[in-house]
């Protein structure tokens, strides 16, 4: 992969670019009940959504800023409802969105053989170069109340070449890796060959979402 | 075996005393006997049920008729047939056969609302026995919500909504502030606070029906959803138009989730674009520092009738027949409990009914009990129902009316929204 990729990115108006180098589309998929909503609270807000299971209606929207070498990125993050209602609004957001983070829940086997049927959806809808990212989350479960194997989930992840991490919005394992590693990967997509001139940019050109997942995970309960 | 055992279990709970006892149930089926939707207990359970009621329906269909209601000793079976689905409530409670079937129109209309009428004859038409459940996944809590709140609630059985009393200058700010969200294809702006309307902006050539309103009301304060940042849903409206839907952007204006902002746009690539007049409308609020004034006003609630100063005067229900607005005192003694304020509901329903019957309407009616003496009144712009002491006279309770209209006269710009302005 090289800095020639076709990623839209939203260039600001003069007013506001102060305020943020890019703007990312993000979106959070998955049926209902897998964990999508409470992924993002822990991720921005830090805090575990206990209690009783609020189940969204129709697409919240959040903003999220990080920065990345220097730069202020800004992650629109769309929550979407898991619900076959909400199937054809999520697509048509699907559209103009350059990363997806794909979620199941690893006590629900259900979840995860619908993964197969979201990622069509996916390839249908979405740009071909959006990012995509699989997440077995509820990883803080135990052993028998886990369905969906850690394997299982890399081996599906690894037949669709994309990327897989297990998560816990209980615990906050790898949430947080999860959207930072999107941000890095959108930014150096989103990098143009007038961004390297005078400036040294290895360190985002040679960014590897998968190694970086990778080596900076941590290790989900096995079995 | 599998089977006779979930027969019997079937059979067991509909026989439990906790389902049988409850006063009203809503039931609502597909015309091939697929559940859809239980007020009280699962659907799942009570497909022999659904079958003995579609067997009755179509009985009647065999001979080129329609039913509409069985009288059974205390309890009355209404039914509502809207191809594809049926609806179907079993009462035992002072409603009229009238009255239940608009509180089934209102549970039609709200699954409309969320799949469209389009959509719903779409399916039906190539899938007979398509489970509607399907579609409906999470949206139990909302019907629940629905059914629950027509228990006790006037603005179903009146047909007209209920605004947060609101000192008049406030409410025009608040109305030219929803003026700024103005974008193209916006069909409708409204504010709530507490799950009151304060004010809200049409189109010149469409009004925001009551009910319509009320489905986006029972939206709104059914689920905390909501709470997190900007949302986005599809929502049909069905007297704006039950074959479409509009889009919704749903804020919160304060962190304490009182003061909620619905944009609804016919455009479904509009959520920037509603966002940024979401931003003009708080510009122009905070300007005047109107969401403090609606806190206020929400926690100040409902004014008491003793404010009035007519000693007889317990409490009433006022509907100004042309802004579809209704208005009422909080409830004060004897309505202290919960129990006091289901049967003096129960009494307005009563009179309603009784007032609305359509073979014999009335325009005035009087009624003397033990416990109150109730009077209700119908005339060219408004109704209104009164609950007085039970030793009230005749002559006292005219002149009582008469003064307590003049109240509410004096006070209109604060209980009502007078001129909802368009964009």
């Amino acid at each position: 992969m090289n800095g020639k990729v076709n990623i839209r990115k939203t260039r600001l108006s003069s007013s506001i670019s102060s305020e943020f180098d890019s703007i990312f589309k993000v979106m959070v998929v998955g049926d209902s009940g897998v964990g999508k909503t409470c992924l993002l609270v822990r991720y921005k807000d830090g805090t575990f959504l206990g209690g009783n299971f609020i189940s969204t209606v129709g697409i919240d929207f959040k903003n999220k800023t990080l920065v990345i070498e220097g730069k202020k990125i800004k992650l629109q993050i769309w929550d979407t409802a898991g619900q076959e209602r909400f199937r054809s609004m999520t697509h048509s957001f699907f559209r103009d969105c350059s990363a997806i983070l794909l979620v199941y829940d690893i006590c629900n086997l259900q979840s995860f053989t619908n993964v197969t049927n979201w990622i069509s959806d996916v390839k249908q809808y979405a740009s071909p170069d959006v990012t995509l990212v699989l997440i077995g989350n509820k990883c803080d479960c135990t052993t028998s109340e886990r369905k969906v194997k850690l394997q299982e989930g890399a081996r599906l992840a690894k037949s669709y070449d994309i990327v897989f991490l297990e998560t816990s919005a209980k615990t906050g394992v790898n949430v947080d890796l999860a959207f930072d590693a999107v941000a890095r990967e959108l930014h150096k997509k989103s990098l143009t060959p007038a961004d390297y001139i005078g400036r040294d940019m290895s360190a985002s050109q040679s960014f590897n979402l998968k190694q970086y997942v990778q080596s900076e995970k941590e290790r989900t309960t096995c079995c | 075996r599998h089977l006779s055992l979930l027969v019997a279990e079937e059979e067991e709970y509909i026989n439990s005393s906790s389902w049988r006892d409850q006063k009203r149930h809503f039931f609502v089926l597909t015309e091939a006997g697929k559940p859809v939707y239980s007020r009280h207990g699962s659907e799942d359970k009570l497909s022999s049920v659904m079958g003995v009621m579609l067997a009755l329906v179509s009985c009647v269909h065999d001979r080129n008729d329609k039913i509409r209601s069985i009288t059974a000793g205390d309890h009355k079976f209404v039914f509502l047939i809207k191809i594809p689905l049926i609806l179907v409530a079993v009462c035992s409670t002072p409603e009229s056969i009238t009255q239940i079937t608009v509180y089934l129109k209102y549970i039609y209309n709200k699954i409309v609302s969320i799949v469209t009428l389009k959509q719903l004859d779409r399916i039906y038409a190539k899938q007979k026995n398509f489970d509607l459940r399907r579609l409906l996944t999470g949206t139990d809590k909302f019907l629940d919500h629905l059914c629950t709140s027509m228990d006790t609630g006037p603005e179903y059985l009146l047909g007209a909504f209920q605004c947060l009393p609101l000192a008049g200058n406030i409410r025009d700010l608040v109305s030219q502030a929803l003026q700024l969200s103005k974008t193209n294809d916006l069909a409708f702006a409204l504010l709530l606070t507490s799950g009151k309307t304060v004010s809200y902006c049409r189109l010149k050539e469409h009004n925001l029906h009551s009910s319509d309103l009320q489905i986006l009301i029972n939206l709104i304060t059914a689920s905390s959803s909501f709470h997190a940042g900007e949302s986005w849903l599809p929502i049909c409206l069905p007297h704006f138009n039950p074959q479409g839907f509009l889009h919704a952007h749903i804020s919160y204006l304060d962190d304490d989730f009182q003061t909620c902002l619905l944009l609804l746009s016919a455009d479904v690539n509009s959520f920037f674009t509603l966002s940024e007049a979401k931003k003009r409308v708080m510009v122009k609020l905070n300007k005047h520092d109107c969401l403090p004034i609606l806190k206020l006003a929400s926690e100040k609630g409902m004014y008491n009738v003793g404010k009035i100063g007519l000693p007889d005067l317990r409490h009433f229900i006022y509907k100004s027949k042309h802004q579809s607005q209704f208005t009422a005192p909080e409830f004060s003694s004897p309505y202290h409990d919960v129990h006091q304020q289901e049967r003096l509901f129960g009494l307005y329903q009563h009179l309603h009914g009784k007032i609305h019957n359509p073979a014999i309407p009335l325009k005035l009616l009087f009624e003397v009990s033990d416990e109150e003496t109730m009077l209700a009144w119908v005339a060219s712009g408004f109704e209104l129902y009164v609950a007085f002491s039970p030793l009230v006279t005749k002559g006292q309770a005219i002149s009582s009316v008469d003064r307590l209209l003049r109240w509410i006269k004096q006070r209109e710009d604060e209980l009502f929204m007078i001129r909802p302005l368009v964009f």
